[in-house]
């Protein structure tokens, strides 16, 4: 019984091991790097703090925003404690948002920063803000129901469900930095009054960035490389629109070797007609089916030549051809070489199964 | 009582996180990791097989009694003290990782050598129970540990975020022959076995390890495991930037509708659970060691209360990991890791050759002398 008491009374020197109540602590919800253009301190940092309050209703969103100049991120951050009167925490951070121009300006040097913080999320979204991350910050939308939440459920595919939206993790940006024939890819958010608009892509290599693709163009991206459902096809015919739902879409890469390598995509898309002019389906389904699909063919083709002339790799080709071929780092140089040269070949095979709940 | 071996087949097939297994078998994944991990499969079940059949011949007989009985103790003593002081390494080792671990994550404001306390008091206290106790501990923690283990697979080998592709790639280079460093990292998968050494004191007399076969197949499972997910969701290259390789990759997938959506805190909790065992089982395995130093001693498995020796030689072991943490930073912890791994390999070597040349011997000579002898270590 002595023993226990004294084990017991033991543990009260545990307490307070150095925590910060949580009313003490100022929750990030987005943060934002920017380039400032002045050499001595390139970095401007933002930070969407979040107003913690007891309503939780739309709107009732609070925020406050602080930035600074500094030469490296971890200096900023550590200098921006001193503006605010609570501890910074970046537990909850899950959105970072980068500003174009950093991305053009070359690979910052402390991007490290992120990966490094030990309170920072592995799975936390990265996006890029077009003009700046900044102004992305500053929008308060007004269907947040609490501080930072809107990005969070436009990434996370637990509100909206877009073709058009991308998600990036911060361990898959950091992999496809580092990774052979594999490059990062970011959705780029623009702010619009009082919501924001994220339906392009940006096309890194392992410097700075090199494509933004058309809404158009994401929507192709993210069907065959993100598996995107809820999404569409669509193709004019004569004057009429012919628009197909997407419920099922799959493709697979086929590498070849030679020196000139095809690339082969086969794509199988399934979904119901959603909009078209009457009786075109019973007229001829299966002549409908291979004419979008020969459309969709095309599209793709044509995005998969302009992504090879930026000189970018997001789908990972390179990666796939080493992984077919078991290949090493003189299988990666030949391959570097030769990409610029590929040629690509999609197939997709269209499955129509209805007009919806027409005729 | 086949199930109490195989607890400690679980959880050091597990452990191996907490001691950069996987840093170094990705340290060289271009160079002979993947023939590193198809060699100690074929190694750790010839290790783990020979072993585990030989020890038949000594039922109820851990390795100090064995070594005691066969050799004069000047012979004996130093073996088993230098087996006891395997353990404790490794003891000591993991409640090191853990603390900085933890420190890293959880909480890096707090002092780590308070959690070191936490750790080290409470493997001091598990580990100076009796056997019994220890083995039934096992039983309850593992049966705790076990559905976060599968959450945690499920989780990894379901993810979307899973590059099969780099996987592959890394699979690609098989040829290569692996590092003396790298075949010894690759069979701790496997070393769970050698709890039996202590623990088979416990048994009774006509005790068989049965489903034998289950060894190289968790073996396997665990090797792979360990070794592929992180390059699929890190990439061939970005890999290697990770010390804390596992945590990252916990900390790589998402529960969207759990309650908290990180599963790295799962991951935590999980290897707090079996760092924690860990540090009981070679605790514990440690002590029965020392004590089984001098040749007199006879061991008592089910004693309670435990005697003061007990408590003693883990508060000695206690402070050794204390000091241990005083002195070592990640990198110093990383190079004693990697001697200790291969230390530990040549022992479990040498033990495989004592305990099986032992067995033969014993074999050969039937009945003439055994049966006297062997009844004296049981009570």
């Amino acid at each position: 019984m002595r023993r226990i008491l004294i084990a017991l009374s033991l543990c009260l020197l545990l307490s307070g091991c150095g925590m910060k109540d949580i009313d003490k602590r100022f929750y990030v919800v987005t943060t934002g790097i920017d380039w400032s253009g002045n050499p001595q301190k390139p970095y401007r940092i933002s930070v969407r703090l979040a107003i913690t309050s007891a309503k939780v209703e739309s709107g009732s969103s609070k925020t406050q925003i602080v930035t600074i100049d500094a030469p490296s991120i971890a200096e900023g951050v550590r200098h921006l404690k001193s503006f605010v009167d609570k501890e910074l925490e970046f537990g909850h951070c899950r959105v970072f948002i980068l500003g174009k121009e950093l991305l053009q300006n070359g690979p910052p040097g402390s991007m490290s920063w992120f990966a490094r913080r030990r309170d920072i999320q592995l799975v936390s979204y990265f996006a890029v803000g077009d003009p700046d991350a900044l102004s992305v910050l500053k929008v308060q939308p007004q269907s947040e129901r609490y501080p930072g939440n809107a990005l969070f459920l436009t990434f996370g595919k637990e509100g909206t469900e877009s073709p058009y939206i991308t998600t990036t993790y911060l361990f898959d940006m950091v992999r496809r930095h580092f990774e052979m024939g594999l490059d990062p890819v970011l959705p780029v958010i623009r702010p619009k009054e009082k919501t924001y608009e994220v339906d392009r892509v940006l096309l890194m290599d392992k410097k700075k960035s090199r494509l933004i693709l058309t809404p158009e163009e994401t929507q192709l991206y993210n069907m065959t490389a993100n598996k995107a459902t809820k999404s569409e096809m669509k193709m004019s015919r004569g004057a009429d629109r012919v628009v197909l739902t997407v419920n099922y879409v799959r493709s697979k890469i086929d590498v070849g070797q030679g020196d000139i390598p095809l690339v082969t995509m086969k794509v199988k898309i399934r979904g119901f007609l959603e909009e078209s002019p009457p009786d075109l389906l019973e007229k001829d389904w299966h002549g409908l089916e291979r004419e979008l699909g020969k459309h969709f063919s095309g599209q793709v083709e044509e995005l998969l030549y302009k992504i090879r002339d930026a000189g970018v790799d997001p789908y990972g080709f390179g990666l796939h051809y080493l992984a077919s071929y078991f290949g090493g780092k003189k299988d990666y140089e030949r391959w570097v070489e030769a990409y610029s040269k590929v040629r690509f070949k999609v197939v997709t095979e269209v499955k129509i199964t209805g007009a919806g709940v027409v005729r | 009582m086949n199930r109490y071996f195989y607890y400690h087949v679980l959880y050091v097939g597990m452990i191996n996180v907490m001691l950069f297994v996987p840093h170094i078998l990705i340290k060289e994944r271009f160079d002979g990791s993947v023939a590193g991990i198809l060699a100690s499969i074929l190694i750790g079940t010839f290790l783990s097989i020979v072993t585990i059949v030989s020890m038949r011949r000594f039922p109820r007989m851990g390795l100090p009694e064995i070594l005691h009985r066969h050799f004069a103790p000047y012979v004996a003593s130093p073996l088993v003290a230098l087996a006891g002081l395997s353990w404790l390494v490794g003891a000591v080792l993991v409640i090191f990782s853990l603390t900085q671990t933890m420190g890293a994550f959880l909480n890096p404001e707090m002092n780590e050598y308070l959690f070191m306390a936490l750790m080290v008091f409470a493997a001091m206290f598990a580990g100076s129970r009796s056997s019994r106790t220890v083995q039934f501990a096992c039983e309850i923690l593992v049966l705790l540990s076990l559905p976060l283990v599968a959450l945690i697979m499920f989780k990894a080998v379901s993810n979307r975020q899973l590059n099969w592709d780099a996987i592959r790639v890394v699979a690609g280079h098989f040829r290569d022959l692996p590092s003396i460093k790298v075949i010894a990292a690759a069979t701790f998968f496997f070393s769970g076995y050698m709890s039996l050494m202590l623990f088979n004191r416990l048994n009774p007399p006509d005790f068989k390890v049965r489903h034998l076969w289950t060894l190289p197949l968790l073996g396997t499972l665990f090797s792979l495991f360990t070794f592929f997910i992180p390059i699929g969701f890190h990439g061939t290259v970005a890999v290697e930037e990770y010390i804390y390789l596992w945590s990252v990759t916990a900390d790589s997938m998402v529960m969207k509708f759990g309650f908290i959506q990180r599963v790295f805190f799962i991951f935590l909790v999980l290897y707090s659970i079996l760092s924690l065992m860990f540090a009981m089982n070679t605790f514990h395995s440690a002590m029965e060691f020392f004590k089984a130093c001098s040749p007199r001693y006879k061991p008592q498995p089910e004693q309670v209360p435990v005697p003061k020796i007990n408590w003693i030689l883990c508060a000695c072991f206690g402070l050794v990991a204390f000091l241990y943490g005083i002195w070592a930073n990640d990198e110093k912890n990383q190079r004693v890791t990697e001697i200790w791994l291969v230390c530990r390999f040549s022992l479990e070597i040498v033990t495989m050759l004592v305990v099986a040349s032992l067995a033969v011997a014993a074999g050969r000579k039937p009945r003439a002398s055994s049966p006297a002898r062997a009844a004296s270590p049981g009570e």
